[in-house]
């Protein structure tokens, strides 16, 4: 440890919070769990829309980016989208979305990525999104959906380097 | 167990703030909150409206994204670890995150965050890391470089070198 570490001060604050639940919670509550699946089950019909919706924002945020670059605002737009589905994709029972908004928001996070990276890498990634739920290919156990996201993470690793 | 409350009935009394700039997540988390029981759910699209709950709200717990603009969930865990500028330093902050890079839960720790997940989320990994801030709540660290949750999770009990943090004293 460097001696700019030092000193410490080790601050160990009342527990309010058990205070105000009244006592501990369980190490596991599993009524608790199934009923947010439950929850989450009864709006799982909504979820080609919500998706749907997610992927109009990439297009339109991949439209911005053909007119004016990956450089600057818009290329940050885009990133945010991607970053976004990747988080929502396994959600909404798209886990193959997940996995190719992934692989695009590695390859244009930052400034320097997105300054040197090609467009149509960017625009294949989008594009095989909007494929993958036309065709409603929701895993990588589809043998083209697992196919096109190899290919996809191939070239990206190719040009960004293996994730940190 | 001796101690323990119902899960639905602690859920009850918590005030949760939920911090993204998508709606969509906003509520997929809130309908799991709500199904654990808790019936105080804030939310907040923006650091600046988080920023103005904690000041209008006395809130238990944060669950933030990162990936947020004009300030993302980096600089706001940031703000809220500053004792002179925050509302609430101490509070609980779950990073809530599709980042899931080792560098990334490494940065986030680094920053002050409580918890780190990794979108796509479970329903019962959410309700372990709540459980986890409510019966082990980790001890706060200020150095001249850190104010923060302890970012030692793990004490090995056959580590036998020497203490690397020195002059460590305890507050109460």
């Amino acid at each position: 440890m460097s001696s700019r570490e030092k000193p410490i001060e080790i601050i160990t604050p009342p527990n309010m919070l058990r205070v105000k639940v009244g006592g501990r919670l369980p190490a596991a509550d599993p009524e608790a769990i199934a009923r947010a699946e439950k929850a989450l089950d009864q709006l799982s019909g909504e979820f080609g829309n919500w998706l749907g919706q997610e992927v109009d924002k990439l297009e339109a945020a991949l439209k911005d980016v053909k007119t004016h670059g990956l450089a600057g605002d818009h290329g940050d737009a885009l990133f945010t989208v991607a970053h976004d589905l990747r988080g929502l994709g396994s959600t909404y029972e798209f886990p193959l979305v997940t996995r190719i908004a992934a692989s695009l928001a590695r390859l244009i996070e930052t400034p320097e990525k997105r300054s040197t990276v090609p467009t149509p890498l960017a625009e294949a990634h989008v594009h095989t999104i909007r494929a993958a739920l036309i065709q409603n290919i929701r895993t990588d156990q589809d043998p083209v959906g697992r196919q096109l996201a190899e290919e996809l993470e191939t070239r990206v690793v190719a040009l960004v380097g293996e994730p940190t | 167990m001796a101690g323990e409350v119902e899960a639905a009935n602690a859920f009850s009394k918590l005030r949760i703030l939920i911090v993204d700039d998508n709606a969509a997540m906003r509520g997929l988390v809130r309908t799991v909150l709500s199904a654990f029981g808790c019936e105080w759910i804030f939310e907040a699209a923006t650091a600046q409206h988080c920023l103005a709950t904690l000041r209008q709200e006395p809130i238990d717990l944060i669950i933030m994204d990162w990936k947020m603009s004009p300030v993302d969930g980096l600089t706001l865990v940031r703000m809220l670890r500053s004792q002179e500028k925050s509302p609430c330093p101490f509070v609980p902050i779950i990073m809530l995150t599709a980042y899931t890079e080792t560098s990334k839960v490494r940065e986030a720790r680094d920053a002050g965050v409580t918890e780190f997940m990794a979108k796509p989320f479970a329903s019962d990994s959410l309700y372990l890391r709540i459980q986890t801030i409510v019966n082990r709540p980790r001890s706060f660290v200020r150095t001249k470089e850190f104010f923060g949750p302890d970012r030692r999770r793990l004490k090995p009990k056959d580590y036998e070198g020497p203490e690397r943090r020195e002059d460590e004293y305890q507050t109460a």
